[in-house]
């Protein structure tokens, strides 16, 4: 079918012909731009023509509105010679204008005025002529539009000069062309819409629409715009299916009857057919079938698609394509033989993949993408037809069978023989190896596949490992293995089990791995019928066991199998040691049939070294009925602390999109924004998305393996055997010795039964102790008491823990004390060495008589340390130092004693006197005291007892204190100097309340200085009787001698308070007493306050002149200690009242 | 005629929800393909993750094409999948009804004791699936 656009001519006939061969020549010469309308985007489009005489019939169409856009002339073209006006303005124009006239009439203004000049004007006459013909008609038509209105050297007559002149006129003719289009395309496409909107009318026709779209698709794609040309067709597609699908089949659509043909023949599509439009022709002629239709639709968009250069998407578009079809044949209810669509889905899809696969280079993965599923298809339909004629594997075909062969073959049809015209004139297909045969059409393949077993088993295991590579080859790995367990299948039927098993297991480990239970429950009965197949009694024996703990299958399924699988146990015994199995063979995935649920170590904490270890474990058995188990061990290794926190921190963050299932919370966190002053600019919460995935995770297929290769090390376990497992949960208890010691976790379960072993993957986390530790318990000695009180008799225990140490009968531990400390074990009350202080040693041994393994021994003792005299309260510290029987080494315990009273002494002054008061104060305990006693050994001291000679014992206890008074008499003779310090011993006799016939000493020494008063001093207010407010009185000292001492210049200050007394004048002194015994001073003092104040106090010191020798340049002064100088008017108050002056 | 084959895959591509629409009767579709829906459902997850990070949107639409049936499927904004097979053209419903059932699966997965990636068994969910099935998949 040619398409070419019209151009009709009118006018000078013979010249139009003379120059019609070079105008249709040079028109697809070169290209031109068609600027389009509605913002189209402008394109350069290499045009053709072909050209008709002018007639009106075209016309009369075009004004009904039964045009075509491919048959309707693009532009009308009136040719005419004439140079001379006057001829011009006698016939020319007239013509000219009846011309116009009519093709206005039928609305059309795509014309064109071609003025051929065969005289050349400039070489007859040497004048221009004042106007020419050009310029009249230019005047007369083209007022509006002069570009229609063109002359052309004739070019049979001025070769040389035409040439210029010529291309104007063919680039004009072009450009009118292309406007014409863009006039007609718009005016085609109303046409169309009104058309389509009478689609529901009931003399509507979908052919003649189908036509009329279609040769705009044409013209479309004649404009070099396929995309376009496809959307037209498209349209027509969606728009047919439409129909078919939603309208539904009724009375009203006449028009659908016309494809109600039966399908008779069932031809693929065929991409490359030599005439492209055969079919066309035969729709509009003779009619077509459904199938026919369809595939011509889809082979004009492939084409399309083609010189796009979008061949996937040709792939892309064939699965619904082929769908459609099939649901509007369902929906029309054509009547076809048994399997004649999957012959033509077979040969379609195969058509399609191989164009391709020449098209394709092997790395564009988008076509492939597409490609895999046709692949599929192609094999799926293939098996269907298999099935059908008796192909498959095991099968002979009847006779029936190979009728229904023929039949289909007949049906099939020929490919059209011009395959390599197509290819060469497509310049993208390329072949890939010049030698290889040329390929066997699709419907060739799939005769030549129909007509015996051998030759569909190949092209069937062909097409099965294409559509598995290609899914592979796009990274679509669990799509193909989908596809492999259709191979599986079909290798099982072919009694060749040991392909198919990789193919089950491929898919079986993802599937668990995945947990899709049902899909692996299925995949298992394939395998097991594989082994059993094959004869692999092991691996049937397992897969059985996994099928009968499948709780997905049903009842009845389980239980056969597991029937099976007992029956298969027991044949195992003889067999497996026969079989060259594989290492490991009789390994089986332990979870896959029982689940733990808990384990649960029964031992109290910590199980000791060489206890029975007991351990119990919660098991949820997954067969359908009970079964024995020969044994169980629960397999514990050491336990592998974590280095440090950080690292356990780092691990848990590394690995925490693993295990994400765990926690269903979203982490969560806080940000917090400063600004740069340090105040808080904003608060957000922010999620992390789970963006660690990888885009594509492919290492899911390698997440599990169907049998455990790994098993641990069982040196250490504990061990249950011949136990009976009901399905559900059970609760064993398993055993062992604990003989090393160590921090250990459980690390694998493995049952044995017969000669299989099922070995756990993993123990649960959930279900796992940290870890129990066994250990050797040591023997301890510890010493329990509460506060001791030294002085007294104190309790205390001694705690012997044996731990696991074995002990001697005749077991000793000693303990030795620290100076002063003494022991005893306890005493009663009654007996008669019970107040004896003698049986306190410093060194004791207590016997451990007859002291077993783990049994715990308290030893009541008693203790009892010296309470050495200190005048301040302080803890005593000693310390007991233990050897035991079970060590070496010496275990010193520190031990602290509180002081159960204390003593203090004070001296007091009176004049001349002095007295010594001894303070008891009761810390601790309640104590008996009596016959307190001083004892001075100086000569020349003597002191006196002041104390009530009474005999009951004085009683004490926390916080009372008692008081012995004594009167220090010292000779006069005796100067102070030569004794500084007189010791004094106080002692009292004390006793518990609890014990109070034992009297224990209490001594405490006292160092007595300054026991000797040296000066009086005394002080007197004058007037005294009165004393005003700020009235200045008189305040005299007298400083009195009472012992001769050696101190003679002495420094008195009066030191008062400032808000009571003012001094006037001079407030200290310096006198000396030298040669006196006695100094008066008289100073001026002012109360400055009303009431009895305490008189100014006088303060006396040594003084040392300064600056008789030159280290000391300044004077001194030394404050007298207490009990040198006795003040006999300190704590005198004078009586102040209110001055007289202050009430005036 | 039409059947749906609708499941919900967690992180480690585990099915933690699975449900079939069917205007066919049980019996008949057993026979028909036993578990074909849910191989290819677990065959299209390779596309899934392919597809889902080359488009910003949750509706995958029909991504895949297993011979007759058509793979449409949905993600989540914690990445967890919805698939559905399908062997009828019905976009809009399926587009519903993953809207719909997305809203159910987030009040689901807010509750405290249902744990992310664990089989959803609660009858509410599945009253809540019947329905939407009923109303987006097989009108």
């Amino acid at each position: 079918m040619q398409i070419k656009p019209i151009i009709t001519y009118s006018g000078s006939y013979p010249l139009f012909r003379s120059l019609e061969a070079q105008i249709l020549n040079a028109i697809p010469l070169d290209t031109c731009e068609w600027r389009r309308t509605f913002q189209r985007p402008t394109k350069h489009v290499r045009l053709e023509a072909q050209t008709q005489q002018f007639s009106v019939e075209p016309l009369q169409k075009y004004k009904q509105g039964d045009w075509s856009i491919l048959e309707h002339p693009i532009l009308h073209i009136f040719v005419t010679e004439c140079n001379d006006v006057d001829t011009y303005k006698a016939t020319i124009r007239e013509e000219i204008d009846t011309w116009l006239k009519l093709l206005a009439s039928y609305g059309v203004s795509d014309w064109m005025i071609l003025l051929v000049e065969t005289l050349d004007m400039r070489k007859t006459k040497n004048l221009l002529p004042r106007t020419t013909v050009l310029d009249k008609m230019r005047l007369d038509f083209g007022s509006k539009n002069d570009d229609r209105c063109i002359s052309v050297l004739n070019p049979a007559k001025f070769e040389q000069k035409s040439t210029e002149s010529f291309r104007c006129l063919v680039q004009r003719i072009r450009f009118l062309m292309l406007t014409s289009y863009n006039r007609n395309i718009a005016k085609y496409e109303e046409l169309i819409r009104s058309k389509r909107e009478r689609r529901n009318q009931d003399d509507w026709d979908f052919r003649q629409y189908f036509f009329m779209q279609e040769d705009l698709a044409l013209i479309f794609e004649k404009l070099e715009l396929p995309t376009e040309a496809l959307i037209q067709y498209d349209e027509l597609d969606a728009m047919f299916s439409q129909f078919i699908t939603h309208t539904g089949f009724n009375e009203k659509q006449q028009w659908l009857s016309y494809f109600k043909r039966p399908l008779s023949a069932f031809h693929g599509i065929c991409l490359s057919r030599a005439d492209k439009f055969e079919f066309r022709e035969k729709i509009r002629t003779e009619g077509v079938s459904l199938l026919e239709f369809r595939n011509y639709l889809f082979e004009r968009q492939a084409y399309l698609l083609l010189s796009c250069n979008e061949i996937p998407d040709i792939a892309k578009r064939l699965l619904d394509f082929l769908f459609s079809t099939l649901r509007e044949v369902e929906y029309i209810k054509l009547d076809c033989q048994e399997g004649a669509l999957s012959c033509w889905e077979f040969v379609c899809a195969l058509e399609v993949l191989q164009l391709c696969e020449q098209a394709m280079e092997p790395n564009e993965v988008s076509c492939f993408q597409h490609c895999a599923p046709i692949w599929n298809l192609a094999k799926d339909k293939l098996y269907e037809l298999g099935k059908l004629c008796g192909l498959l594997p095991g099968c002979t075909p009847s006779s029936e069978q190979l009728h229904i062969v023929v039949q289909l073959s007949s049906g099939i049809g020929d490919a059209p023989q011009q395959p390599l015209q197509f290819l060469e004139a497509m310049p993208q297909l390329r072949d890939r190896s010049p030698n290889r045969k040329p390929k066997k059409s699709a419907a060739e393949q799939l005769k030549e596949a129909l007509g015996s077993n051998m030759a569909f088993q190949k092209l069937y295991l062909e097409l099965a490992e294409l559509a598995i590579s290609t899914y592979k080859h796009v990274a679509r790995l669990r799509s193909a293995r989908l596809v492999g367990l259709d191979l599986g299948n079909f290798y099982c039927a072919l009694n060749e089990p040991h392909k198919a098993v990789g193919f089950f297991t491929d898919l079986l480990r993802e599937l668990k791995a995945e947990n899709w239970h049902t899909l692996s429950s299925q995949t298992l009965l394939e395998l097991a019928n594989c082994y059993r197949k094959m004869g692999d009694s092991l691996a049937y024996t397992k897969t059985c066991s996994s099928i009968s703990c499948c709780a997905e299958l049903e009842t009845l399924v389980r239980t056969f199998y597991f029937d099976e699988f007992l029956k298969s146990l027991k044949t195992l015994k003889t067999t497996l040691s026969a079989q060259p199995s594989m290492e490991n063979a009789n390994y089986c995935v332990l979870e896959d049939h029982f689940r733990i649920l808990d384990i649960e170590v029964l031992n109290t904490k910590p199980i000791i070294q060489d206890e029975l270890l007991l351990v119990q474990l919660k098991l949820d058995s997954l067969y359908p009925r009970g079964i024995v188990v020969e044994s169980m061990k629960l397999c514990y290794e050491l336990h592998v602390a974590p280095e440090s926190e950080s690292d356990v921190l780092q691990q848990v963050a590394l690995t925490a999109p693993k295990h994400k299932e765990c926690s269903s919370r979203l982490k969560v966190s806080l940000q917090l924004f400063h600004k740069q002053d340090n105040t808080l600019n904003c608060a957000s919460v922010v999620c992390d998305t789970p963006k660690s995935k990888q885009p594509v995770r492919r290492s899911s297929s390698t997440k599990r393996k169907l049998s455990p290769s790994m098993q641990a090390d069982f040196a250490n376990f504990v061990l249950a055997e011949n136990i009976a497992l009901h399905p559900g949960i059970n609760h064993i208890e398993l055993q062992a010795k604990a003989t090393r010691v160590g921090r250990w976790q459980f690390k694998q379960l493995c049952l044995s039964m017969c000669s299989l072993e099922f070995l756990s993957e993993q123990l649960p986390s959930t279900a796992q102790p940290p870890s129990f530790e066994i250990s050797t318990k040591p023997a301890s000695a510890t010493l329990e008491f509460k506060t001791l009180i030294a002085g007294i008799v104190q309790p205390f225990n001694l705690h012997v823990s044996a731990g696991s140490f074995i002990f001697p009968a005749d077991a000793k531990i000693t303990l030795r004390c620290s100076k002063n400390l003494r022991l005893r074990q306890a005493l009663a009350k009654d007996e008669a060495s019970y107040n004896d202080d003698a049986t306190f040693e410093t060194q004791l041994q207590v016997p451990l008589l007859q002291l077993k393994s783990f049994e715990e021994r308290r030893l009541p003792l008693e203790v009892l340390t010296d309470m050495p005299g200190r005048k301040v309260a302080k803890h005593y510290e000693h310390h007991i130092t233990l050897n035991c029987p079970w060590s070496r080494n010496e275990l010193q315990i520190p031990v602290e004693f509180q002081p159960a009273m204390e003593a203090t002494c004070r001296l007091h002054t009176c004049g001349t006197q002095k007295f010594l008061q001894v303070i008891m104060k009761g810390l601790d305990g309640e104590l008996l005291l009596q016959h307190a006693k001083v004892k001075c050994d100086v000569p020349g001291v003597r002191l006196q007892d002041l104390n009530p000679s009474s005999q009951q014992p004085i009683e004490i206890h926390k916080s009372l204190t008692v008081t012995y008074l004594y009167e220090i008499q010292v000779e006069p003779l005796k100067t102070e100097q030569e004794l500084p310090i007189v010791k004094v011993h106080f002692v009292v006799k004390y006793a518990t309340v609890q014990q109070p016939e034992v009297w224990r000493n209490y001594g405490c020494a006292f160092d007595l200085v300054d026991y000797s008063t040296l000066f009086k001093l005394q002080a007197q207010l004058e007037p005294n009787e009165l004393c005003r407010l700020r009235t200045v009185c008189n305040l005299h000292l007298k400083i009195t001698k009472v012992n001769e001492n050696p101190y003679t210049d002495l420094m008195y200050e009066v030191l008062n308070d400032q808000n009571l007394w003012a001094v006037c004048g001079r407030s200290a002194g310096v006198v000396s007493m030298k040669d006196v015994d006695c100094h008066s001073i008289s100073l001026d003092v002012m109360p400055l306050s009303t009431g009895f104040l305490p008189m100014p106090s006088i303060r006396l010191s040594k003084y040392t002149a300064g600056g008789k020798s030159k280290t000391d340049a300044h004077s001194k002064v030394h404050p007298f200690p207490p009990g040198q100088v006795y003040n006999s008017t300190k704590s005198m108050q004078i009586h102040v009242i209110a001055s007289v002056s202050a009430e005036q | 005629m039409s059947t749906y084959y609708f499941a919900i895959v967690g992180h480690n591509d585990n099915p933690i929800y699975e449900k079939e629409f069917s205007t066919v009767n049980k019996e008949q579709r057993k026979e028909d393909h036993r578990h074909l829906s849910q191989f290819i459902a677990h065959a299209s997850l390779d596309l899934v993750d392919e597809h889902k990070w080359k488009t910003a949107n949750m509706q995958l639409k029909s991504i895949d094409r297993f011979n007759q049936w058509f793979v449409s499927a949905f993600i989540t904004a914690s990445q967890i999948r919805f698939i559905i097979v399908h062997d009828n053209k019905n976009d809009e419903g399926i587009k519903n009804f993953f809207n719909e059932m997305y809203d159910t699966y987030i009040k689901h997965s807010m509750n405290s004791f249902y744990k992310i990636n664990t089989p959803i068994k609660s009858p509410m969910f599945e009253k809540k699936s019947e329905i939407f099935g009923r109303k987006y998949l097989l009108s």
